[in-house]
C-alpha cells in the first residue's frame, strides 16, 4: 500500500506530457470507429477493420451501391464494481465508406479474427481494366 | 493499488508504441483489467511483473498481403505496450490472463492479509 506522495502527482503531469504524442489504440483523431485500412490487389480489394471485444453477431455489412456499411453495437462488459480507469468505448455504431471500385456483390467474404474483421471484395469485371485496341 | 506508467524507452532506445485502451475495476479480493489489443495473439504477447511493475507488451507483426498493397489506413502498426505500476496488496503468484476477440482480461489477486476481514464484536 502507498502512501500520498507529492511527487506521484509531479510524475502524473510527466507522463501526460510525455504520452501527448503516444497512439492509444482506437483513439485515432478524427476517425470514425471501427479504425480501418484497405488493400488492393490485382483483382480484389482487402479491408481490415479494428473492433476488440464485438461478437460477430453483433456485426453486420452491407453493400449499397458502391458503398459498404459496417455496423454494429459494442456491447458493454462494465462489472457493478467501482472503476479506477475506464477508457474504452462501447455503443452502437455504423461506418459507411465509398469503395474506389465497383465490387461483385455476390463475392463477398468477412472473417472476425482476434478483434479484426477482415472484408474480402472481388472487383467487378467491368471495373478490371481493359486493353483499348487501336485501329 | 495500481498506478500507471507508459514510458517509451526501451534500452535507451526510443519507440513508438500503441497504447492500449484500459479499464480497470476493484473488487474486495481482486483488480480487474481489460486491455484492448486487436489482432494480438497469444504467442504475441508478453505480460511480465518485476518488482513492482507490471508490463503487457504485444507484437505486431505488420500486416503485408501477398501482392496487394496498402492504399488506406487509419491506424498504426506499433508494437502494443503499456507498463502499470503495483502495490504490495497484490500477490505476484497469482495474476491470470486471458484473450477473447482482442481484449486481454488480467486478474490480480489482492494478498490473503489485505483482504478485509470482519471482525467480531463481543458483547459482555
Amino acid at each position: 500500500m502507498y502512501t500520498y506522495d507529492i511527487f506521484d502527482d509531479i510524475f502524473n503531469l510527466r507522463d501526460t506530457v510525455n504520452n501527448f504524442f503516444n497512439d492509444y489504440t482506437g483513439r485515432w483523431r478524427g476517425r470514425e470507429f471501427p479504425n480501418m485500412e484497405i488493400y488492393e490487389g490485382k483483382d480484389d480489394l482487402e479491408i481490415r477493420a479494428l473492433v476488440p471485444g464485438i461478437k460477430a453477431a453483433d456485426l453486420n455489412i452491407h453493400l449499397v451501391d458502391n458503398n459498404l456499411i459496417i455496423e454494429g453495437e459494442k456491447k458493454n462488459d462494465y462489472a457493478d464494481n467501482p472503476y479506477i480507469r475506464r477508457e474504452r468505448q462501447f455503443g452502437s455504431f455504423k461506418k459507411s465508406f465509398t469503395l474506389p471500385y465497383k465490387v461483385n456483390a455476390d463475392a463477398i467474404s468477412a472473417d472476425l479474427i482476434n478483434g479484426i474483421l477482415h472484408i474480402r471484395l472481388q472487383k467487378s469485371e467491368d471495373a478490371k481494366p481493359k486493353k483499348i485496341e487501336i485501329k | 493499488m495500481l498506478k500507471e506508467m507508459v514510458k517509451k524507452e526501451n534500452n535507451s532506445r526510443e519507440e513508438r508504441v500503441l497504447v492500449p485502451l484500459t479499464d480497470i475495476y476493484e473488487t474486495t479480493d481482486q483488480y480487474t483489467l481489460k486491455l484492448e489489443m486487436p489482432g494480438i495473439t497469444k504467442d504475441k504477447l508478453e505480460i511480465t511483473m518485476e518488482n513492482d511493475e507490471l508490463e503487457i507488451r504485444g507484437t505486431v507483426d505488420p500486416y503485408k498481403p501477398e501482392s496487394k498493397e496498402l492504399k488506406y489506413s487509419e491506424f498504426s502498426q506499433y508494437d502494443y505496450f503499456r507498463r502499470f505500476t503495483v502495490g504490495n496488496d497484490i500477490d505476484r503468484d497469482k495474476i491470470s490472463a486471458t484473450l477473447e476477440d482482442g481484449v486481454l482480461t488480467l486478474v490480480l489477486q489482492k494478498h490473503e492479509s489485505v483482504k478485509p476481514r470482519k471482525i467480531s464484536i463481543n458483547v459482555h
